[in-house]
């Protein structure tokens, strides 16, 4: 069961990281979808920011190698990172942008075009002649961000990038990487809070002390939860509904964990409240089990959990048609 | 009374030094200092502990030492340097590198070390990494090229024993100010030292108003 519906923009094998004696990062194999965007989630000093930099040739690992995908693009000059901590450099929003072209030899008219497209993206182009001392922390997170942008990086690394931005700030970066997710790139979120990005996500690896928790994928999906004639609900959009139990109403973000879901051909009466249909756009065998990503809607991806013995029996195959099923009390909502 | 000319050609002759010292002295000094604070190799805290040794060099003693250098049976005797101006901008130099370099190093270990790591994440190459920080620390910089204007500007140790104080040729403000003592005109010697305070407040005024503009600019 290693059929894939997207090629790896890098793979990781055998990628170990130690400080001291201390190992902190144990990754035996990890394939980072081209084209979608993987969010990596797991507590503070899970290791999400080790992985983020050795992807970003920012740290040698102790062993191991990533392999990019494609032989022509090497890595890190096609990598661009936003870092956990943004920090801006002496002097305006424009020539911070511009650092890293100069750094690239970008000649000066494609760099004006470059600070000029991103700024008015990020929505901070009024700030472009503004200094560091003069901004928000929204406004140095974007700033921090259009500068990565600008290089134009084939895989983007973003860490915690949602973490300083304010509720617009977040809207207008999540409309941003899925306009890049259009055009093609990879990117790479790492987060340790459900309201950072889970909602755009294609794919979810959590990491816990080092190591990748196979067992453990989160949905998340941006709506807004809404109480009709008794119930709970969470409206992804209009006519696509997830029964919940959490008292909480206005717009936000649910979030299920992949092995809270079942798979079957056909829907069966059962207690469970939510039952979906969607085709199978991923299956990915790791440590025993088998992620099964399926796309339930344009842009809405879920990922289920199950054994390998399981997708064999199930024969489980691209673009097959399956019905998820999970209980509203394994919903959780955040508003 | 001091004749005016003798004055204003010790004044001369104690700036151009001092300028010329600071000049020479700023590449590698403040080089040294940002890579000590970048860097990290073999030998290093070492070679920062001889640094901070050097701040505390008597300026007779660097004298001494260049002079053995520049000296008739010395290694670069041949060379008829000593007495001279360029001899004692090259212990002025020696003097004051290990101020602009231990200044530096202290102002790049202030700095934020994310400004690294974000240089390096947008491909800065070493010479661009180290340009970025100088401009981050220009503050502790600027201190760091103030305090060696003053000490090269105020020592005596090194002008006389390498300038051997010659009127009109390698004579310093300190050294007049020296000489004044030695003959015990003690009234004129005090005036000259206002003169050198006066001459050293307005140069640290305009390295002030060059810090503040920048301050202004680029924060």
């Amino acid at each position: 069961m290693t059929d894939m519906p997207t090629f790896p923009a890098i793979r990781i094998e055998h990628l170990t990281v130690h400080f001291g004696d201390r190992l902190v990062l144990d990754i035996p194999d990890l394939a980072i979808d081209r084209g979608r965007i993987t969010v990596l989630f797991g507590p503070n000093g899970s290791g999400k920011t080790t992985l983020l930099h050795v992807l970003a040739g920012l740290l040698v690992p102790s062993s191991g190698r990533i392999v990019p995908g494609d032989a022509l693009v090497p890595l890190p000059d096609h990598t661009g990172i936003v870092l956990q901590r943004p920090v801006l450099f002496a002097g305006s929003v424009q020539s911070n942008v511009e650092y890293g072209l100069r750094c690239r030899g970008v000649p000066a008219a494609e760099r004006a075009l470059r600070v000029t497209r991103v700024l008015e993206w990020l929505g901070i182009d009024h700030k472009r002649q503004a200094t560091r001392r003069k901004l928000s922390g929204g406004e140095i997170q974007r700033t921090a961000i259009a500068r990565t942008l600008a290089l134009e990086p084939h895989l983007l690394l973003l860490d915690e990038a949602f973490s300083h931005l304010d509720p617009e700030g977040s809207r207008v970066l999540s409309g941003v990487l899925l306009e890049l997710r259009e055009a093609g790139s990879t990117i790479m979120l790492a987060t340790h809070d459900i309201s950072g990005g889970l909602a755009i996500a294609d794919r979810t690896v959590a990491l816990e002390s080092g190591r990748i928790q196979p067992h453990a994928a989160l949905n998340a999906v941006r709506g807004i939860s809404v109480r009709e004639n008794g119930r709970w609900l969470f409206r992804i959009r209009e006519g696509l509904d997830i029964e919940h139990t959490v008292a909480v109403e206005g717009r936000g973000i649910a979030s299920i964990d992949a092995s809270d879901i079942t798979l079957s051909r056909e829907i069966h009466e059962s207690s469970a409240r939510n039952r979906l249909r969607g085709a199978i756009v991923s299956l990915r065998e790791i440590s025993g089990v088998v992620r099964v990503g399926i796309g339930i809607d344009a842009g809405v991806v879920f990922e289920a959990i199950v054994t390998v013995h399981s997708a064999r029996e199930m024969a489980l195959g691209i673009g097959d048609t399956i019905v998820l099923t999970f209980k509203a009390s394994s919903v959780r909502v955040s508003v | 009374m001091i004749p005016s000319d003798p004055i204003a050609g010790a004044i001369r002759v104690s700036l151009e030094v001092s300028i010329v010292s600071l000049a020479l002295a700023a590449l590698p000094g403040i080089g040294s200092g940002l890579a000590l604070g970048i860097e990290r190799f073999r030998g290093r805290g070492a070679l920062v502990s001889i640094l901070y040794t050097a701040l505390a060099f008597p300026t007779v003693v660097v004298g001494l030492f260049v002079y053995f250098l520049l000296s008739r049976s010395g290694p670069f005797g041949s060379l008829g340097l000593l007495y001279t101006k360029t001899a004692m901008v090259i212990g002025q130099t020696i003097l004051i590198a290990p101020i602009l370099s231990t200044f530096t190093l202290s102002a790049v270990k202030r700095l934020d070390p994310a400004l690294t790591l974000t240089a390096r994440s947008l491909g800065a190459s070493r010479l661009r990494l180290y340009l970025t920080l100088a401009r981050e620390a220009r503050f502790g910089i600027l201190a760091a090229l103030i305090a060696s204007f003053g000490r090269a500007i105020s020592e005596v140790g090194v002008s006389m024993i390498l300038g051997g104080n010659i009127a009109g040729h390698t004579r310093t403000m300190t050294t007049v100010i020296a000489l004044e003592h030695d003959k015990g005109q003690f009234r004129e010697a005090m005036i000259l030292g206002a003169l050198l305070l006066a001459i050293s407040l307005c140069i640290n005024i305009g390295f002030h108003v060059l810090q503040r503009d920048s301050e202004h600019r680029d924060d």
